[in-house]
C-alpha cells in the first residue's frame, strides 16, 4: 500500500512534466506586414493552446537572411499579447481572445556581450519562426515552417475611416452654411452676454482713462484655446484703440507674445491709429505658471485695469487672477473651454463664456456673415451628434451594439 | 506688400493646416517624416523666439525702472533675481557652464529654498481664493442655484474622511454626483468644445477668420 | 446686520481658513479614511507587478508648486513598489520637477535600501512631452539613452531588457497639468495599449474620470486624499495622512461659510420682503 501510494505521488509529479515537455508547435501561425502603419511592423499571429499555462512562453525569431542568424525579442508570457488586444486590425469578433497576436518593431541583436536594438524597416524582407517553451528556460518546441514578410507603409489609416468621414461631414457641413451665409446674411445668431457686455467694459475703461489687459491662457501657439484667443485679441486691439484706450498683453510664452504684438499692431493700423500703439505693452512676463500669475496679478494691484480679459485656456491660475482682478473693481470678462476652471471663472467674473462660446466669440464680434454661417454649420454638426446619441443610446439600451461600434475609437 | 501681409501668410495656414490634418490619416513613412520635420522646426523657432521673449522681459522693466514707474522696486528685483541666477548658473559652483549642472550647488538650493516656497505659496494662496469666491457667489438665488448649491455642498462634505463616519452614503453620493451628472455636463460642453475648435480650426484654413492678422478682411 | 454679514470682509474668511489650516497641525487627531475604489486599483496594479518581480515606469509630470499634493503621492507609491518587490524606473516630463523626483527616489530608496541601476532608475528630463511619450514607447533606450548620472540604459540592469513601452508592466504618470495623464494617453497608452494608472491634484481628478470609465486609466489618485487613502493601503501614514486633517477642517469650515452665507442671504430677502409688505 505505501509502495503505491510512493508511485501514485510520483506519477503525479513526473506527468505534469512529462506533459509539458512535450509542447506542440505553435499551430495556426500566419505572418504579415502591419496594416495603417509606417511599415515599421508586422504581426505574428498564431491559435491559443488548450495546455498553455502562465508559464508557457513564446519566442518570435526575425532575420534578414533565410539562414539565419535569427535575433529575438525575448520570450513573452502566454498571458499576454491577443488579437483581442488590437481591436484596429482584426475587429470586435469575440473568438479573438482564443488567438494570440504579436506586433513586432523591433528585435535584438546580440553580439557577444554588446546588444543592439534593431527597429524593422520599411520594404525590407524578413524572415520569421517562432517557438514555445514551458518556463523561461525550458526547451523550445519550434514551428517547422519559416514565414516571409515585407514591411510597407500604408497611404491611408483605414482604421480612423470612422473619423475620416465624420470630419469630412462636419467640413462639408461647415462650408456650406458659409457660403449660404454670403448669400443670406441676416442668419439670427442667439445673443451671447459677455460679447455684448464687451464694448461697456472697454467704453467704462475709456471713461476712467484706465487701461484694459488682456490675458490668454497657458496653452501653446499651436493649440486651438490660444488661436481662438488671439482672434478675440485682434478684434478688441481694434476696438481699443478705436476708444483710444490703453490695452495690455500679458504673455506666459515668447512666441505668442511675438504673435499677439503682431496681432495688436495690424488692428491699431486697421484702426487708423498706428501713432497710439505702444510695444512694449504687448510684454512677456513669465513662462512660469505661478510667477506668471504673480507678475499679473502685481499689475493688477498696481494699475487696478477697469476691464479684464481672460481668453483661452486655464490651469489653476484662473481663480488667482480672477479673484484679484475682482477684489481690484475691475470689469471681468472670461471664455474657456478648460472644463475644471468655468466654476472659478463664473464665481469670480460677470461674464464667463462656456467651452464652445470662446470659438464663436472672434465670428461674434464681427458680425461678417461668413464667420456667423461657420457657427451655423458647427449647430448642424452638434444636432448630427445629439441625433447619434439617442439612436445609440436606444440601440445600445435594447441589446444592438452595431451602431455604436461604428463610432468606437479603432 | 498685399502679397507678404495676405497671400503668404494664408497660403501657408493652408498649406500646412492640410498637412496636419492629413498627417493624422496618412501613416506612410513620408508623411511621418514630414510630421516630424515640422515639429522640429517648431521646437527650433520656440528656442529662438525664447531670447525675443527674454529681452522683452528686461526692456519692459528697465524702461519701467528707468521711468520710476509705480512699483519699479519690484522690476529692480527682476533684474536682481535674474542676474543671480544667471551667475550661478554660469559659475556652476567653480566647474563653469561648459561643464554638466553640479548637483547640489547654488542654483540647487536658491531653487529649493526661494523659488519653491515662492510657487508654493502662490498655489495656496488658492485655498483662501476659493473661500471668499464660494462665500460670496454660492447663494441660493433660484432653485437652479438651490440645487447646484446642496450638489455642491455634498461633494465637498462627501471627500471628507469624516462624512463616511456619519453616514457611509455620503462619501458614494459625492463620488456619484462626479461620476455622472458632472460626467454628463462636461461631455456635453466638450462636444461643443470639439466642434468650436474644428469650426475654428476650418476658418484659419480656409483664410475666412483672419482677425489673428490684424482683424481686417 | 445682514447686510453687514452678507458682505463680510474677505480677509475675515481668510483668517478661519488659515486657522483651519494651522490648528489640526498642532492638535492631533484620527480620522477613519477609507481608500476609493480607483485607489484600490492602482494598489493592487503595483500589488501584482510586484509579485512577479517586474517593472514600474514613473513620470514625474509636477514641480514644486503642488508638491503638497503630488509628493505624498509618489512616495507612497514608490514605498510600496518598493515594498512589493517592483523595479521602479522614473521619468519626467517638467523640467522642474527633476530636482524634486531625485529627492524622492533618493528618501525612499535608502529606506528602502534599494540600489541605483538594478532595483531603481531615474533617467531625468526630456523636452517634448507627447512626442516624447510616444518616442520612449516605440524605442525606450534610444529615447532615453542614459540615467541622470550618464550611465547607459543599454549597461543598466534594470533597464537593459526595455525596447519598448510594453517591456514595462505599468506605467503611472504623477501629473499636474500639461504635458501629464492626458497626454500620456493621447500620445502612448491610446496607441501601445498597456495598463496606465494616474496621480492628480484633487481639481484635476474629474478631467480622467472618463479614461477612467473607458478602461484606459486604471486606478487614479487624486489628490492629497488620494494619496491619503493609498498611505492607508500600505499601512504607512505620513505626509497625506497628516495633511488630510487640515484640508478636511477647511472643507468643513468652507461648508459653513457657504451655509452661513446663504442663511444671511435668505435672512435678508425675507426681511426685505416684510418690509415691502409693510410699505
Amino acid at each position: 500500500m505505501e509502495v503505491s501510494l510512493k508511485k501514485l505521488l510520483l506519477m503525479l509529479t513526473i506527468l505534469p512534466i512529462l506533459a509539458w515537455g512535450n509542447l506542440m508547435p505553435p499551430d495556426g501561425v500566419d505572418v504579415f506586414d502591419a496594416p495603417n502603419d509606417n511599415g515599421k511592423s508586422l504581426f505574428v499571429v498564431w491559435k491559443r493552446t488548450t495546455n498553455e499555462t502562465e508559464n508557457t512562453f513564446y519566442t518570435i525569431f526575425v532575420s534578414e537572411n533565410p539562414a539565419g542568424p535569427f535575433h529575438t525579442q525575448g520570450a513573452m508570457s502566454a498571458a499576454l499579447n491577443f488579437k483581442s488586444d488590437y481591436k484596429s486590425v482584426f475587429g470586435l469578433k469575440k473568438e479573438n481572445s482564443n488567438w494570440h497576436a504579436y506586433k513586432l518593431d523591433s528585435f535584438i541583436i546580440v553580439d557577444g556581450k554588446k546588444s543592439k536594438n534593431k527597429m524593422i524597416a520599411p520594404n525590407t524582407r524578413y524572415f520569421i519562426r517562432i517557438g514555445v517553451k514551458e518556463g523561461k528556460n525550458g526547451l523550445l518546441s519550434m514551428h517547422p515552417e519559416t514565414f516571409e514578410v515585407i514591411p510597407c507603409g500604408n497611404w491611408f489609416a483605414w482604421n480612423k475611416l470612422n473619423s475620416f468621414i465624420l470630419f469630412l461631414f462636419l467640413m462639408i457641413v461647415i462650408l456650406l452654411f458659409i457660403n449660404i451665409a454670403k448669400r443670406n446674411p441676416n442668419l439670427f445668431i442667439r445673443r451671447i452676454a459677455g460679447l455684448e457686455a464687451m464694448d461697456d467694459a472697454m467704453g467704462r475703461a475709456t471713461e476712467m482713462g484706465k487701461s484694459v489687459l488682456f490675458v490668454h491662457g497657458l496653452k501653446y501657439i499651436h493649440e486651438v484655446p490660444t488661436i481662438a484667443a488671439i482672434n478675440i485679441l485682434g478684434r478688441i486691439a481694434k476696438r481699443v484703440a478705436e476708444f483710444d484706450t490703453e490695452l495690455k498683453v500679458a504673455n506666459w510664452d515668447p512666441v505668442i507674445q511675438q504673435v499677439s504684438r503682431e496681432t495688436v499692431k495690424e488692428s491699431y493700423i486697421e484702426a487708423g491709429r498706428p501713432d497710439a500703439y505702444k510695444e512694449e505693452n504687448v510684454y512677456f512676463a513669465s513662462s512660469e505658471q505661478f510667477s506668471y500669475a504673480a507678475a499679473v496679478e502685481g499689475l493688477m494691484v498696481r494699475e487696478k485695469p477697469a476691464a479684464n480679459f481672460y481668453f483661452g485656456y486655464f490651469y489653476a491660475e484662473s481663480l488667482l487672477l480672477s479673484e484679484t482682478g475682482n477684489s481690484a473693481g475691475s470689469i471681468q470678462i472670461a471664455g474657456t473651454d478648460a472644463f475644471t476652471q468655468i466654476p472659478f471663472f463664473i464665481t469670480t467674473c460677470d461674464y464667463t463664456l462656456i467651452g464652445e462660446e470662446l470659438y464663436a466669440a472672434s465670428a461674434y464680434l464681427s458680425r461678417e456673415p461668413k464667420l456667423l454661417g461657420s457657427l451655423k454649420g458647427q449647430d448642424i454638426g452638434k444636432l448630427a451628434i445629439i441625433l447619434v446619441l439617442i439612436i445609440g443610446t436606444l440601440c445600445t439600451t435594447f441589446g444592438y451594439l452595431g451602431f455604436a461600434q461604428i463610432f468606437w475609437p479603432m | 506688400m498685399n502679397f507678404w501681409k495676405k497671400t503668404l501668410p494664408l497660403s501657408i495656414a493652408f498649406i500646412l493646416g492640410w498637412i496636419g490634418i492629413l498627417g493624422d490619416y496618412i501613416p506612410h513613412q513620408t508623411s511621418e517624416e514630414l510630421t516630424k520635420s515640422i515639429m522640429k522646426g517648431l521646437i527650433i523657432v520656440f528656442a529662438i523666439v525664447a531670447f525675443l521673449g527674454l529681452y522683452s522681459l528686461l526692456q519692459m522693466h528697465w524702461s519701467k525702472i528707468k521711468r520710476k514707474n509705480v512699483g519699479w522696486g519690484y522690476s529692480l528685483l527682476v533684474y536682481i533675481g535674474f542676474f543671480v541666477m544667471l551667475f550661478f548658473g554660469l559659475y556652476n559652483q567653480g566647474e563653469f557652464f561648459w561643464n554638466t549642472q553640479v548637483e547640489r550647488g547654488q542654483i540647487q538650493w536658491l531653487y529649493q529654498y526661494a523659488f519653491t516656497p515662492c510657487q508654493a505659496t502662490m498655489f495656496s494662496i488658492l485655498a483662501f481664493f476659493i473661500a471668499s469666491a464660494a462665500y460670496r457667489t454660492f447663494r441660493a438665488k433660484s432653485i437652479e442655484a438651490g440645487i447646484l448649491l446642496l450638489a455642491a455642498v455634498l461633494v465637498m462634505f462627501g471627500v471628507v474622511p469624516i462624512s463616511g463616519m456619519i453616514w457611509k452614503g455620503f462619501p458614494e453620493i459625492a463620488q456619484w454626483l462626479l461620476e455622472y451628472p458632472n460626467m454628463a455636463v462636461k461631455r456635453a460642453i466638450f462636444f461643443g468644445i470639439a466642434l468650436g475648435a474644428i469650426s475654428t480650426s476650418l476658418r484659419i484654413i480656409f483664410g475666412i477668420e483672419r482677425s489673428y492678422m490684424g482683424g481686417g478682411e | 446686520m445682514m447686510e453687514k454679514l452678507f458682505n463680510i470682509d474677505r480677509r475675515i474668511i481668510f483668517v478661519f481658513i488659515a486657522l483651519s489650516v494651522l490648528i489640526p497641525f498642532l492638535v492631533d487627531f484620527d480620522l477613519p479614511i477609507v481608500a476609493n475604489k480607483n485607489v484600490k486599483k492602482v494598489y493592487n496594479k503595483i500589488e501584482n507587478v510586484g509579485k512577479k518581480g517586474g517593472t514600474i515606469l514613473m513620470s514625474f509630470d509636477f514641480d514644486n508648486s503642488t508638491k503638497a499634493e503630488l509628493e505624498p503621492a509618489a512616495i507612497a507609491i514608490l514605498s510600496h513598489a518598493f515594498m512589493s518587490g517592483a523595479k521602479v524606473v522614473g521619468i519626467g516630463n517638467w523640467p522642474n520637477g527633476v530636482a524634486l523626483a531625485k529627492q524622492i527616489f533618493a528618501k525612499v530608496s535608502k529606506e528602502y535600501k534599494k540600489e541605483n541601476g538594478k532595483d531603481w532608475a531615474y533617467l531625468g528630463y526630456k523636452s517634448g512631452a507627447g512626442l516624447f511619450m510616444r518616442s520612449l514607447s516605440t524605442d525606450f533606450q534610444g529615447t532615453l539613452p542614459t540615467d541622470s548620472r550618464g550611465i547607459k540604459t543599454s549597461k543598466l540592469p534594470i533597464t537593459r531588457n526595455i525596447r519598448t513601452i510594453r517591456d514595462i508592466d505599468y506605467v503611472i504618470s504623477l501629473s499636474a497639468g500639461n504635458g501629464g495623464i492626458e497626454e500620456w494617453i493621447v500620445f502612448s497608452q491610446s496607441k501601445f495599449n498597456y495598463d496606465f494608472g494616474g496621480a492628480c491634484t484633487a481639481v484635476m481628478a474629474p478631467d480622467f474620470f472618463p479614461f477612467l470609465q473607458s478602461g484606459q486609466l486604471s486606478g487614479l489618485l487624486g489628490g492629497l486624499a488620494g494619496a491619503a487613502q493609498y498611505e492607508k493601503l500600505i499601512n504607512k501614514p505620513s505626509t497625506a495622512t497628516k495633511g488630510i486633517k487640515p484640508q478636511s477642517v477647511a472643507h468643513l469650515v468652507l461648508i459653513f461659510f457657504i451655509l452661513f452665507g446663504n442663511i444671511c442671504f435668505l435672512g435678508n430677502r425675507y426681511l426685505e420682503k416684510r418690509k415691502r409688505g409693510q410699505q
